[in-house]
Parts: C-alpha cells; structure tokens; sequence
C-alpha cells in the first residue's frame, strides 16, 4: 500500500469524521445538559441537507451563506421541537424510556415529513465547486472536502469558545455539572435546555449541508449517520474537544477499513468499535438503586384479574366460552386481506411478548429485537430449504438460534440505560449487515425464496385461516408459559431488578444472571416468531429485520404498558393494524405514527394496558366495595 | 468465635482513605453500635463487608469463610442482610411482593421450574409467601402486604426494608441508620423491633447517629473516625472515652 493512497484516505476519513464530529457534538450537549439521547438528532441532518438542497438549487444562494442559513433555521428548530414536544415530556419527571421513544416519534416524523416534500429517492446536490482538485505531495484535495473540513472545524472553534468564554458557555457547563446549585446562582435551567437543543439542532444541520453534496440529500440520511456520531460522542467522553477528536478518528479509521480491509465490512467494524467503547468505558461499576422504566410501567400488583380466583366460576367458564367462539368464528367472519394482516400481527405478538420480557420486566432496553426475529427467520428457512427438515423441528431449532444469539450478546446487559440501548441498536446493525454480507449463506438482499408451507400431520397450512390457527396456539402457548414465568420466583426477582438492581443484589438475587436468562427467553421468542413469519411469506430478505422494525417492536410494547403481557399483545395488534386503517392517509401514515408515539408519551405513558385497567378498576369498586375501599387508600393511581 | 471478622480493612476513594486499617469482630448474638461523626467511613464499611464496593486491602469472613471478594447476592446467599441509609425499596411491587423477594436465598425455582410449575415448586412457593407474611408480621406490618411499596408511609418503608432483610432468615444484618428520619414514637418503636431481632437469634450490626437509641441498645460501641477504629466498649466506657469525645466535639482548649 502506498503511502499516498493512505494519506488521501486519511483525508477523505477527516472530511466525513467532521461531520461526525458536529452530529456527535449534538449528541453529547443534549446527554449532559438533560441525560437524554436524542433520536432525532439525526432528523437534524436531513433537515440540514433538504432545506440546503432547497436554498441552493432554487434560490442559488452561494454555499457559505445556504450552511450558516441552514444551521440558523434548525437551530430554531431545535428549540421549537423542545418547547413543544420534550419539554412537556421532560417536566413530566417521566422515565428515560418514554423520553427516548418520543425522540423517535419525532424522527419517525419529521422522515415522514421528508418523504413528503421532497421523495423517496436521494436527490444529488448541484455541482457548486469546481471539479479540479488542488493536488499536494500527490494527494488529491478536492475543493468540496476542504470546504466540509474547513467549515466543519470553525463551527466547532467557534463552539469550544463559545463554552470557554461566553458567560451563557459557562453557566452552561456549570449547568450541566450541577442544575441544582447553578440554579441557585441564577441559571435559568429552561433557557439553557432550550438552548442546548437549538445548538445541538443546528449543528446536526450544518453537518447535514456538509455531508449531503457526498452522499445525496434522502430521507434515511440521518439514521446513517446516526449511529457513527454517537460513537463519535462516546469515544470522546461526551466532552466538546473529546467529541471533535473522537469524531475525526471514527471518519479516519472507517474510511480506512473501506479502503484497505473491505468496504462491505467497514461499518460492521464501526459498530464493533462503538461496541468495544462501550464495553471498556461506560460499563456503570456500582449497581443503579434507581428504576429506568420507573413511572411508566403498569403495575403488576394493581392488576385487576377478572380471571383470577375471585371470580365466579360461572363467569370464568362463560369468558372461556365466548372466547374460544370468537377465536373459531374470527376466519369465517374476515377477508383475506384482513386475515393476513392479523396474521401478521399475531406473528409480531410472539416476538414482542419476548421483548415484554426485557424491557418491560427486566427493565433492560433492547433496540436490536428484530435481528434475533431475523436469526430465526433464517434459521427455520434454511433448514427446511437445504435439509428439507419439518416445521415442528425448524421452528424449536430457530427459537434456539436466536436464544443463542441472545446470549452470546448478552455481556452487553453490563450497559444500563442509554447505553444498552445503543448497544442494542449497534448489535442489531452488525446482525443485520451480516444478513446482507454473508451471501453464501443468506443470499444477501437479493434474499430467500420458496421457503415450504409448514406440513403438519400430512396437512400444508397454506392458507390465511389454517396459518392463523397455527400462530395463534403458538401465540396462546408463548403467552401462558411467559405468564407462569413472570409470576414465578424468577418474575419476582426480574421486576426486583427493574425496580432497584442494588436493592436485588442485597437480597440475594444475581442480578446480572437474572438479565442473561431473560434476554435468552426473549430473544428465543423473537426466534419462534420468526421462523413463522418465514414459512407464512415462503420469502424473506434482511429489509424485514432491520433497525426500525426493532423500534416499532419496542413501540408495540410501550404503547401497550410495560410490564404488562396483555399490553404486550395489545400493543403488537395496534401498532400493525393501525397504519393500516390510516393507509387512507397514504404518505401521512407515517407523521400520524410517530405523532401518535409523542401523544402516547405525552398523555398516556402507562400505555394501552393502563388506560383498559380504568373500566376494570371502575368495575371493580362496584362488584367488591371492600376490595375497593383498600385500593381507594393510596390515592389515584 | 466471631460471627462477622474484619481484618485491616483499606478503601481508597482516589486520593481519599474512606477505610484505613479497620478490623472488627462481631459475636453471634450481640448488637453491636457503630458510630462516628459524618463521613467518618460507616457507610463505606457496609458497603464495602456487604459486596457492593471492593476493597483495596484487608479481609472480611463471614461464618469463618472469606468473603472480602465475594459479590452482594452471595453475601446475601451465605446469610448477610442489610438495610440502606437511603430506603432502597421495589417501590412498584407489593409490600408483599418485596418481602418475597427477601426470600431469594431460601429458595431456587428457576426458568424452568417457573414454566414446568412440579409440586416442589408450588410448595416452594408456598413456603416463600409464609416466610414474607411472618416477617411482615414481625415487624407490625401484616395488613399492608397488598399496598405498593411507594405508597406506604415513610415509617413503614423503613420498616419494610428491615422484614425483607429478615424474611431470608439472616444471622446477621446491618442495618444502616434505621431511626433516620423517623419521630420519637417511632423510633421508640424501631427500637423494641431491634431487640425483638435478636431474639430471633439474628446478630445485629447497626449504624446509627441518634446516640440514646445507640447507648441503650448496644452492649457493645466501635467508633469511626477519619477511616479509622478509634475506639471500641461498652456504652458507658465510650461516653467516656476521651478520643471519642474529641472525635466529636473536637479539641478542648487550655
């Protein structure tokens, strides 16, 4: 390798690592100044790179003025998007969780948003700068790149003296040490919230101006950088100059990976890298006393069970019945287009009772739920494409896999809170990339099909009504076997470590076992729900398992009520039947949705679960006035 | 032979001797007081002979095992309780469910016995609730069992977290300022609760600033100062003792 050809590479990795730099500044401002990662960090890059794109092509500013436009109109942003939808979540004193699935609705949203004002496809920047290259000791320095570089590194100049010597800079960092007393000496904490999301915004958006003259302006621009900034931020101890550095090395080392190790494999290696930082730097070394879902979940304990053994036996017996009569009848009563979509849900049901589990008792966020669903998928399908084994034997096999998967990840449980779920999400990337890579085995994108019908007993489920029996006594089992499991001395003791993971130690629990052994269940329910979905569609691909569909797996178990195994499955049927009934909506569907999640947050973060309980509380005082007089003590719940 | 035996206990905090040197023996069957101004290194004790610190020096055996590596839940498992100056509760489980919790030790159902449920596992069960609602009883607290933990009153909270320490039939437990912030009923009343644990042939090792709860109680007084044991007697003897006096009311004059 020729030292030249590093040394442009090298160049080229400082270009694209400033703009890491800049987002991962974002990144790092918003976690100190409030505890928060913003998912809609990388919306501002998008928003950056269209409204750039706007500026330039049609009203053919000059280019410095369309970066200092951009990063001034998503600063403004950014300030607006806090006032209206975090503050509010914010001052709620709400958990981490609910904060963090709101920045998703926004990102989920404002991509909606993009989608509808300026397409799907990547739209090219016009050429602005010439083509020739400056050429120094034979390393092509393309006019563009200096021009990110140059930019780039005088906003985060600017940025390091603003926090040096401004007073505002100052009492920021006071802020961001200790709220509580700089209060007391008269930091207006709102105003410097407010601020830290307008500077972060507009940083994202300048790097978006930046960034898009390489890769296109498009929609999914900031999930791709996303994730590559926050390693930026992490490698750099979410401090300013350690971020700008830490960013600089990521652009340099990736570009450097493409170009001499394989460009397929390079952002494997980036997120192996983020998960390594992780791992040796942000490991917490004392237990948390405190609850990360605290607030949100539905509790357990207050569960009005009209099954339970205070019912009538009459009443049990006649909700059996009418229960089993709607399950029969739902084939006959719907069409086929429905019936699959139910199917579909009912799929999703398994995997997200898994994901119940995790988060919802465990505590434990997990952003990579759909790659363990993949695992299995590909699991089942292989083995019944190239060994032409049975249903009955692929489908145990591939929850299997995915358990295993599971738990060769799961030292990652060592994380907590905002850092599992990066972890999560970076492992859920490196799976999935890895579904696209290994082609021998996958068939990467292209995919794989004539996954066979399921055969049972000599009979080929083929059709909607003979798969929807399948799934859901698959579904019926999964659920009564999680059910045993959370009311079992191990339920017990994982809502313990979701509640206090030091209390837990001290009495006795091993916590981190506990967490090993429920991502192992519920990774394996992700496997089972796999393996149905690949011989219900007989074709898959790795576009099925990607990154959102783990976010709209852990949606589904939000927006249903953490720690609750109804709201589990409730919130699996909402989430897919929903944008169905808003297909009217066509390109809107999607603003609806991640509207929807920021409501939800806002106004119900107990979720679905929760809001089905009132009737039942309300029914509850007036059939057992003793029961309710108890409950009735504490106060509204 | 001592119950609890420490032996030159080090904990660095950077620069900082939170512990230097600390040795302690603790019989079966006694109350033992630890006191010592603010900061003097009591809690950092605890946390340190409880597994959730390591320690950077010394050794700590429990029942003549060595435990000075040994993490929180199997020092829990080999019978050590404890309490925590700030309550540390499930707040989102039930009082009873909290109790249960405290059985852990007791019991070992796990993943698949949860999903299979045999007998030995329903008796198991049974076993757990019986221990959780005697403790509950001890300690006054039999009707709340169906409350969530974060709505009882402050006082039963405390309360709680000491039952959850006993329902593991402990034979020792440190309990860490349990009268802090409590009014004088109730700590008349923590105190009653605290001989009653000995009774139950559990050893006690408290911390605990309010002096007449530690003078009457205790027949034995080991006092911190600066990471350091600076004294060690019986109640009447530390009262009197002149570094003690010092320690806490600093140098007299002339």
């Amino acid at each position: 390798m020729e030292l030249v050809t590093v040394a442009q590479l090298g160049f080229s990795g400082l270009t694209i690592g400033c703009v890491y730099s800049l987002v991962g500044l974002g990144f790092a401002l918003t976690l100190r100044a409030t505890e928060l990662i913003n998912f809609a960090q990388g919306e501002m890059v998008m928003l950056g790179a269209f409204l750039g794109l706007t500026m330039l092509s049609s009203f053919h500013l000059p280019f410095l003025a369309v970066f200092v436009l951009a990063v001034i109109l998503t600063g403004f942003f950014g300030i607006l998007m806090e006032r209206f939808m975090l503050r509010p979540i914010l001052e709620h004193k709400s958990p981490l969780l609910n904060l963090l699935i709101a920045t998703l609705g926004i990102s989920i949203a404002l991509q909606a948003v993009a989608i509808i004002l300026w397409g799907r496809e990547p739209v090219p920047y016009p050429e602005v700068f010439g083509n020739e290259p400056l050429v120094l000791w034979g390393v092509r320095l393309q006019a563009l790149n200096l021009w990110i570089l140059g930019l780039g590194l005088a906003t985060m100049a600017g940025l390091h003296l603003f926090f040096q010597r401004t007073m505002t800079g100052i009492s920021w960092r006071a802020a961001s040490l200790d709220p509580a007393t700089a209060a007391l000496y008269g930091v207006n904490r709102r105003r410097n919230v407010a601020l830290t999301f307008g500077i972060s915004a507009a940083l994202g958006g300048g790097a978006g101006v930046l960034i898009a003259p390489l890769f296109f302006a498009s929609f999914g621009l900031g999930h791709a950088v996303l994730v590559k900034a926050f390693a930026a931020a992490a490698l750099g101890g979410f401090g300013v100059v350690g971020t700008m550095f830490g960013g600089l090395a990521l652009g340099v080392i990736e570009t450097l990976a493409a170009g001499l190790i394989s460009s397929e494999y390079k952002n494997v290696i980036m997120y192996a890298i983020l998960l390594a930082i992780l791992m040796f730097f942000f490991r917490p070394k004392t237990p948390a006393g405190r609850s990360i879902t605290e607030g949100s979940k539905v509790v357990a304990g207050q569960a009005v069970d009209l099954f339970g053994p205070s019912s009538p036996g009459w009443f049990k017996a006649a909700a059996w019945l009418v229960g089993i009569l709607v399950w029969l009848l739902i084939p006959a009563l719907t069409g086929i287009y429905a019936m699959r979509i139910l199917n579909l849900a009912l799929i999703f049901g398994v995997a997200v009772l898994g994901l119940q589990l995790i988060v919802g008792y465990t505590g434990q966020f997990s952003f990579g739920h759909a790659a363990f669903y993949g695992i299995g998928a590909y699991t089942s399908a292989l083995l019944a494409v190239h060994f032409h084994l049975p249903f009955y034997l692929t489908m145990p096999l591939a929850a299997v896999a995915a358990g295993l998967a599971g738990w060769v990840v799961a030292p990652l449980l060592r994380l907590s809170g905002h850092f599992l779920a990066i972890g999560t999400l970076a492992t859920g990337e490196i799976i999935f990339l890895l579904m696209i890579n290994w082609k021998w085995l996958t068939k990467g994108a292209y995919g794989l099909y004539g996954i066979p019908f399921p055969r049972l007993g000599g009979y080929e489920l083929a059709d909607d009504a003979a798969y929807y029996f399948l799934v859901s006594v698959v579904l019926a089992g999964v659920y009564f076997l999680l059910r045993r499991l959370t009311r079992s001395r191990f339920g017990r003791a994982l809502v313990a470590v979701r509640e206090n993971e030091l209390a837990s130690l001290v009495s006795g629990v091993r916590a981190n076992s506990q967490k090993i052994k429920a991502f192992v269940v519920g990774t394996g329910c992700a496997g089972l729900a796999g393996a149905l979905y690949a011989h219900y569609v007989s074709y898959i691909n790795p576009e099925s398992f990607q990154f959102m569909i783990s976010v709209e797996m852990v949606t589904m178990v939000v927006i249903g009520g953490l720690g609750s195994m109804p709201g589990g499955l409730i919130g699996a049927l909402v989430v897919i039947l929903l944008p169905e009934y808003l297909r009217a909506l066509a390109d809107y569907r999607l603003v609806v949705y991640g509207g929807l999640l920021i409501v939800f947050m806002m106004f119900l973060p107990g979720g679905l679960a929760d809001l089905g309980r009132r009737p039942g509380r309300w029914l509850e005082a007036r059939l057992r006035p003793s029961a309710a007089g108890k409950g009735g003590a504490g106060g509204p719940a | 032979m001592a119950l609890l035996k420490v032996d030159g206990l080090d904990k660095r905090f950077g620069g900082l001797m939170a512990l230097s040197g600390v040795s302690l023996a603790v019989e079966k069957g006694e109350i033992r007081g630890l006191i010592g101004p603010n900061g003097s290194g009591k809690t950092t004790f605890f946390n340190v002979v409880s597994g959730i610190y390591g320690s950077d020096g010394g050794r700590v055996e429990f029942k003549d095992e060595e435990i000075t590596r040994s993490p929180a839940h199997q020092v829990n498992r080999l019978g050590m309780a404890r309490t925590f100056q700030e309550i540390q509760l499930f707040y989102d489980q039930t009082v009873l469910e909290n109790a249960m919790v405290g059985c852990h030790r007791l019991s070992r159902a796990g993943v698949l016995a949860a999903f299979l449920r045999p007998r030995w596992v329903r008796e198991e069960e049974a076993m757990i609730r019986a221990k959780a609602e005697e403790s509950l009883a001890f300690v006054g607290l039999a009707g709340a069992g169906g409350e969530l933990a974060r709505k009882i009153p402050y006082g039963h909270q405390r309360l709680l977290e000491i039952a959850r320490g006993l329902a593991g039939d402990p034979e020792l437990i440190l309990l860490d300022e349990p009268a802090a912030g409590m009014n004088q009923a109730e700590t008349r009343e923590l105190m009653a609760h605290i001989a009653k644990i000995r009774e139950r042939g559990v050893t006690v090792l408290l911390v605990e600033h309010n002096m007449k709860l530690v003078m009457d109680i205790c027949e034995r007084v080991t006092v911190l100062n600066h990471g350091q044991v600076i004294a060690e007697g019986s109640p009447a003897e530390i009262q009197s003792n002149e570094q003690v006096i010092e320690a806490y009311l600093g140098k007299a004059r002339g």
